[in-house]
This record gives C-alpha cells, structure tokens and sequence, in this order.
C-alpha cells in the first residue's frame, strides 16, 4: 500500500506539472538547470504534500511550494537525487509544435530578464490566478501585487518591443 | 508588442495530464492489495471448512478409540465446535462476497483508486476487530475443551495449565502479530489514504 501512496503523491503533483514546469522554465536559463530545479521542485512538492491542510486549493499549495523552492534553488543535487530517481521522471513538453516551442522559448526568455518576485507574480497572473491567490503563494499584499502587476506589463511589453525576434 | 500577445503565447502550453501509465500503475497497485486480501479470506474459509471435517473425523476416531469422556459430553464439544466454526465460515462467505463487489467496483481516475484502496483498507480492519472478537471465542472454547480434556478433579491442575498455557500462549502470539500489523500499518494506512483523498476533493473545489 505505501507503494500506492507514493504514486498518488505523484500523481496528484502530476495533475498539477504544468505549473512546475512553467515554473522551472522561468527560473533557469539552460536545459540542465531546468531539469534540475524541475526535479528539485517535484520532491518539495512531494515532501510537503503531507503537511496539506486543505485550507486553500491544493494547486495553490503546490505553486507556493514550486515558488519558494525556485526563489531558494541552489545546486544542490546529492540532497535530493535519490528520492527523484525512484520516481524516474522525464519533463514533459508543454508545446505541441516546434513553432510554439520556440516562441514559448522567446517569452521565457523575456520573463527571466524580470526579478526573481516578479517572475513568481507574472507566472501566477498568467496562469489566471485570483489576486487572493497570488497574495497567499507569494506572501506579498494584494495592493502590492497590483503594483507590481502594471509594472511589471509595461516592462514585459517593452522588453518584447525590444527583442528582435523571429516567431 | 501587446500584453495580450504575450499572453496568447503563454496559452500554446497545454496543460500536462495525468499519464495512462501512470494510472494504469495506480490500478495493478490497488488489484495487488485487493487480491492480497481476497487470499487471505480464501485461506481463512478453507482452514474453516478443513476444521469443520477435521473435527467430525476426530469425534468419530474418538468414539471408535473408547475414550474416557462420556459421549455425550464429546457430542456437545463437537456441537459446540461445528456451530461456531459454521457461523465463522458463513460471515467469511459474506465478508468474500462484499469484498468481490469492492473489487468489481471500477477505478476510472486516480481519486477512484484511492477511495477503493481506502475501503478495502478498512475493511481490511473491520475484519480485523471481527477477529478479535473471534478470537476471544475460538480461545475460551479451546481452553473448554481443554478443561473437558483434562478435567482438573481427575488430573490436577498441571496437565490442564500445560494446555492452556500453550493455548493462551499460541493465541497471544498470532494476536499480537496482528495488533502490530493492524496499528503500524492498517491504521497510519488509513489516515494517510483519508488525508489524500480529502487534499484531492479540496483542490476540486
């Protein structure tokens, strides 16, 4: 049976990869840290899964554990390389073309130029969470996240008017 | 370039679903834990019935050896014997078949297999306390038996605490297995399943 419960800790942070692995895209710059903070995201995600109150949402649950685990990461793959490799986990492509990949690629690439909050408080608002929800994953205020919100459009924009790209 | 723009380009990542695989997984670890129990209720009847025989073969040996016990008293301990073990054996049959519609019972998504492996944990541990019940019955009827066997104003007291010490004894160990069993693994089991599957039913709210 625990065998069971290792699977649905799995599963249930499968139902939520997407956000992980947005969230692993916006906070490194190579495939190799990607996949390494993707991972690193994936065990927080499975540690903390036991300490869910249920209070709030468990896709919000798991995006505060996903952001607090990006803003920290550091290199550190001993600490969690045995317990990832159990579930043997490859990431998933969001994309189902190379031309959405690529320009995909290129919004990242925008967003990474953000600070690390800012990238936290885009990735929310663009995942359509409520301002309450941004508020609870961030820590920050929900007039505070407003602020930064238009800021935060305005260099997002400038910064794709900026950006020679080919889409 | 607008903002809007840029949020269209986010919305060409799909969102990631759950793997066939990763459920069909799921299901082979639920099938496992529920044929796990289906043994062990098949193995518990047909102790059941082979003690049912067992003892009738051995009230007739007895009659045919002319043992010292009055017939009538043997009579009424393989009575006694056969109606608890046929009432044990007909809530085995019942507990079987509840247990075959658990298992029919169809797990379509990830929430299904852990309701199911939920229930079938705590009927795992309803038949558990059942058990004990059991037990305690199976106990005091052996330790009769005992008593008839060796009567203690025939023999004394030594020859009947032999018995009944390895009784108790016998009895005390397999209990204890299943205490252990039943409070370090059934019971955190439940709790941990319960946790889940109340974490999924809140994020679907």
């Amino acid at each position: 049976m625990s065998d069971v419960v290792d699977q649905l800790f799995l599963e249930v942070y499968r139902e939520h990869a997407g956000l992980v692995i947005k969230t692993a895209h916006a906070f490194t710059t190579n495939a190799a840290d990607r996949d390494d903070l993707y991972q690193e995201i994936l065990l927080s995600v499975w540690q903390a899964l036991p300490q869910f109150k249920g209070q709030a949402k468990l896709s919000t649950y798991v995006y505060r554990v996903a952001h607090s685990c990006a803003l920290n990461w550091k290199r550190s793959r001993q600490r969690y390389q045995s317990k990832v490799d159990r579930f043997a986990l490859e990431v998933p492509d969001l994309t189902s073309s190379p031309g959405e990949r690529e320009r995909v690629a290129w919004l990242y690439a925008r967003i990474q130029q953000l600070a690390p909050v800012d990238r936290t408080v885009i990735l929310l608002y663009l995942d359509k969470l409520d301002y309450a929800e941004m508020a609870e994953v961030t820590g920050l205020s929900e007039t505070n996240i407003g602020v930064r919100l238009h800021r935060i459009k305005q260099q997002l924009t400038a910064l794709s008017g900026e950006a020679s790209h080919e889409v | 370039m607008k903002f809007e723009e840029i949020e269209s380009v986010w919305a060409l990542q799909q969102p990631a679903k759950i793997g066939a695989t990763e459920l069909s997984a799921l299901r082979r670890a639920l099938r496992s834990q529920l044929n796990r129990r289906k043994r062990l209720l098949i193995l518990a009847g047909c102790s059941m019935v082979f003690t049912l025989l067992f003892m009738q073969v051995l009230f007739f040996l007895n009659l045919r050896a002319m043992r010292v016990e009055e017939q009538w008293i043997s009579f009424g301990r393989l009575m006694l014997h056969q109606t608890l073990s046929l009432v044990i054996l007909l809530e085995l049959v019942r507990i079987f078949l509840r247990h075959r519609r658990l298992a029919r019972s169809r797990a379509e998504s990830v929430q299904d297999v852990v309701s199911l492996s939920l229930a079938g944990v705590e009927a795992e541990m309803a038949d558990y306390r059942l058990g004990r019940w059991v037990t305690l019955v199976l106990v005091a009827q052996s330790l009769a038996s005992a008593y008839l066997n060796q009567p203690v104003t025939r023999v004394g007291w030594d020859a009947f605490a032999l018995r009944a010490g390895l009784i108790v004894a016998v009895y005390g160990l397999i209990g204890l297995q299943v205490w252990r069993h039943y409070r370090r693994k059934l019971q955190p089991e439940r709790e941990r399943l319960k946790a889940t599957l109340e974490q999924m039913r809140n994020s679907e709210r």
